[in-house]
């Protein structure tokens, strides 16, 4: 399916609770609301017009005023791409676990949760994974975040404008 | 890196082994919990991290050119596919339109690339099994493409070859004879790989019907690349989804029957062949021209977000890149097929012998700064 067939797919089955980014990149980028994320992602992998069985990556990422958790999704059926995105709170990002439905959102999940403190709901074994256990320093990806020994790097950019 | 153990339950026959940090067959330093009956697995955690390096926060601190050094030291056996995902990525994001020429260059550097990471693999893994002499022959050939790989860019590991819109340097002229002797000369010692191994009795009884895969599994689990071609899934993103004018060669895409061990091995050294074929086809019609698109110096792309992903040797490999419009990313995030294929490891090893881990483990071609990073 095309990029414009899938979004009108999506827009028809889920009407409000999507929303549509608009880009210039040949896959469809679609904010889904947060209380329909796992009826969406279901969605998405039972339909057999879409059938997005393979997830690609999942990954967090941290702006002034929202989290973010993406997921780049592909369909080794029909070849086609998607990227559904959720906004969460700032102060605290919690949403549900999708190892139900992609068993390789075990480790995505774990990586997002310990380095950006995103909280997934009814994940079978939350535990860490990169970061060692006695790791007490915050969450490194999240955007300002300084550690212990943290030195900044110079900002070289700014001089050479 | 946690405590594990105290997540197993055991039961008054079962005990726990670690195999790991440091253990040869693990290719680097991987921890994997097992926990035993006997001598059969009951259950596996892999436990991974010992070498992260955070090279997804680092980008975010350096330019779109300089984090190309870093994509390097992702899968240092294949920096070439590396370079090329994240050059992928950017101009996409960035709409560059790349010579021809830099085209051709990159898909000959990453197909050699291919076949010196495939023969690590097939090094290791015979290692593993108790073969000593592929081994030896393996980076016998190895050391022939590095060659190669240095008289080009002057590098024999990291190599920061390609660039945002093209490569770095034009290859010398010396280098297409050497490229067509090595493709010749390459294709014998396939076949003697394969005379010491594909039909020999005790790799045959170590691989042969060993942890099967099947294509539902293998998609749920996130495996791809030569893993999942070897369950017959005939998936291969170079035919999918043409990126830097692969569409402009023929080659066949090599699939398995059954998804065990020795099907994930014979696809492999089935790709090896093709990659010879790609490259003859490519040093033969190498075009004329620039090798790099202009691209500024202080490169700046517009706002935006950005997904590609390309074939590399152990998987799909992709990037994700949220652009605020400096020129540094805002977010990057890395895809590679190891961090999918170490999850693969606990629900393809259950119920097998703790010996046939190693040739499980060394058939999924799993490389240990790909998963951590």
């Amino acid at each position: 399916m095309t990029k414009q067939e899938i979004e009108k797919q999506l827009q028809q089955d889920f009407g409000d609770h999507i929303e549509i980014q608009e880009t210039d990149q040949p896959e469809p980028y679609i904010y889904i609301t947060k209380d329909k994320y796992i009826e969406f992602c279901k969605y998405l992998f039972d339909n057999p017009n879409l059938a997005f069985k393979f997830l690609f990556q999942l990954g967090g990422s941290h702006f002034e005023d929202k989290f973010e958790v993406f997921l780049c999704l592909t369909s080794p059926e029909h070849h086609h791409e998607i990227i559904v995105k959720v906004k969460l709170p700032v102060d605290e990002p919690e949403i549900n676990s999708v190892t139900g439905i992609w068993r390789v959102a075990d480790f995505f999940e774990l990586e997002a949760m310990e380095l950006f403190g995103i909280k997934f709901v009814d994940h079978p074994q939350p535990r860490h994974l990169l970061l060692i256990e006695e790791w007490d320093y915050g969450y490194p990806m999240r955007k300002g975040w300084t550690g212990p020994d943290f030195i900044p790097m110079p900002d070289k950019s700014k001089s050479a404008e | 890196m946690t405590d594990l153990t105290k997540e197993m339950q055991l039961s008054e026959e079962e005990f726990i082994v670690n195999m790991g940090p440091q253990h040869p067959s693990t290719h680097g330093v991987l921890r994997l919990l097992l926990k035993m009956k006997g001598e059969f697995i009951e259950d596996l955690i892999p436990d991974v991290g010992f070498l992260h390096r955070s090279i997804e926060k680092i980008a975010e601190n350096r330019t779109y050119a300089q984090f190309m050094a870093f994509t390097d030291r992702i899968d240092y056996c294949a920096s070439m596919p590396c370079n090329l995902a994240w050059a992928t990525a950017v101009e996409k994001l960035a709409q560059i339109e790349i010579p021809e020429r830099a085209q051709y260059l990159r898909v000959i550097m990453t197909e050699l690339n291919r076949i010196a990471s495939h023969l690590i693999w097939l090094g290791t893994m015979s290692l593993d099994l108790g073969a000593f002499t592929p081994f030896l022959y393996a980076f016998r050939e190895r050391e022939r493409i590095l060659d190669m790989f240095e008289m080009t860019c002057g590098q024999r590991l990291t190599y920061t070859y390609m660039r945002i819109g093209g490569v770095s340097k034009d290859v010398p002229a010396e280098f297409y004879q050497r490229c067509k002797d090595f493709t010749k000369d390459f294709r014998k010692k396939v076949d003697d790989y394969e005379a010491i191994l594909t039909y020999n009795p005790i790799f045959l009884s170590r691989t042969k019907d060993v942890a099967i895969l099947t294509i539902e599994d293998g998609i749920n689990y996130g495996a791809s690349g030569p893993t999942i071609r070897a369950s017959g899934h005939d998936f291969d993103l170079r035919k999918v989804h043409p990126y830097s004018s692969y569409d402009k060669f023929n080659f066949e895409v090599p699939l398995g029957k059954n998804g065990d061990v020795w099907d994930r091995y014979i696809v492999r050294i089935q790709e090896m062949r093709q990659c010879c074929e790609i490259i003859d086809q490519a040093v033969e019609g190498l075009p004329e021209g620039p090798i790099k698109a202009k691209v500024p110096t202080m490169f700046r792309p517009k706002a935006g977000e950005v997904f590609a992903r390309i074939e590399a040797p152990r998987g799909e490999m992709g990037y994700y890149i949220i652009s605020d419009g400096t020129t540094k990313p805002y977010r990057v995030k890395i895809r590679t097929g190891s961090f999918s294929h170490v999850q693969l490891m606990r629900h393809l090893c259950k119920g097998w012998k703790i010996a046939d881990l190693v040739a499980i483990f060394g058939s999924l071609d799993i490389i240990l700064p790909e998963v951590d990073r």
